[in-house]
């Protein structure tokens, strides 16, 4: 029954000459071809879904009810927004007033285009301004192709020192379970300037 | 760094990820094209490239990513530094 549905579905909007009426979001949307098309549009309309802490049920129960921007969702008061019942899985939950909170705080600065800070970020445990060396690591997953044998695709790590530029190691595996392993083995097996200092 | 960002700053803007914090950073890219679908699609066509000239020139592109990527994530932390440093400065 739930594949007839869901190719209904398809056929409706198919035969549809307007896009569907779904809230963009960063998971849904995340490897979709129309991403920027429908994101952009989103931007520009100020639509709530655009607003972190609106999630897919909220935005249905709101858009629904006239709320489209974050404008005018802004005009509701924090107590009404807690209130407000949205579907979550097969019942319905309030949005709670601590979402509430952070849903009025995170419109705020959207329309005051300014950094609202609610506590004072923590940086790593032992943290002194300017503390280095530090490093940074960017790994990349193909989520695509699990026939590839590669899992991750893209190692990188850069070692920012106390002076000088920072070193960049960058890897790409070949093809195959054998460049997935390669790659991997490669990652380890850097020693940046930094070790090599250290060493000698 | 995502912790320390989302569950402390709200920021102005739609996402709490890498590409969009890195822009409040004042960090630019290298390339115009970026981002985890152009990667995977990149990579894709460095695998399948038909010769070694356009596989070379596709795995630059890829690098150049990468190493962008790591330089975002060094910025976002530099002005996380500056805001924990002097709050009055960035935040309201």
């Amino acid at each position: 029954m739930n594949r007839v549905r869901e190719i209904n579905r398809i056929i409706r909007i198919r035969n549809s000459t307007t896009a569907p009426l779904e809230p963009v979001g960063w998971s849904k949307c995340g490897f979709c071809v129309f991403r920027n098309a429908c994101w952009d549009a989103a931007v520009r309309d100020k639509d709530i879904a655009t607003v972190p802490y609106v999630d897919q049920g909220a935005w249905h129960q709101l858009f629904g009810s006239g709320v489209k921007n974050y404008h005018q969702l802004y005009e509701l008061s924090e107590e009404l927004l807690a209130e407000i019942k949205r579907p979550w899985g097969k019942h319905r939950r309030r949005i709670g007033p601590a979402r509430a909170r952070k849903i009025k705080k995170q419109i705020q600065a959207l329309k005051t285009n300014r950094i609202i800070m609610a506590s004072p970020p923590p940086l790593p445990p032992g943290y002194r301004p300017g503390t280095r060396p530090l490093m940074m690591f960017d790994l990349e997953n193909d989520v695509f192709d699990p026939d590839l044998g590669v899992k991750v695709y893209l190692w990188g790590c850069l070692l920012v020192k106390e002076s000088g530029t920072p070193a960049a190691k960058l890897i790409v595996a070949g093809p195959g379970v054998e460049g997935d392993r390669q790659g991997w083995l490669d990652f380890l097996a850097w020693r940046s300037p930094w070790h090599r200092g250290q060493a000698s | 760094m995502y912790d320390a960002i989302s569950k402390h700053l709200f920021l102005p803007t739609p996402s709490y990820g890498l590409k969009w914090v890195e822009k409040l950073a004042g960090f630019q890219r290298s390339q115009e094209e970026f981002g985890g679908l152009w990667s995977i699609i990149t990579y894709d066509r460095y695998i399948n490239a038909p010769t070694k000239e356009q596989a070379d020139k596709i795995l630059d592109e890829i690098l150049t990513y990468n190493q962008d990527d790591l330089i975002a994530s060094l910025a976002v932390y530099e002005w996380l530094e500056k805001i924990v440093a002097d709050p009055t400065s960035h935040v309201l």
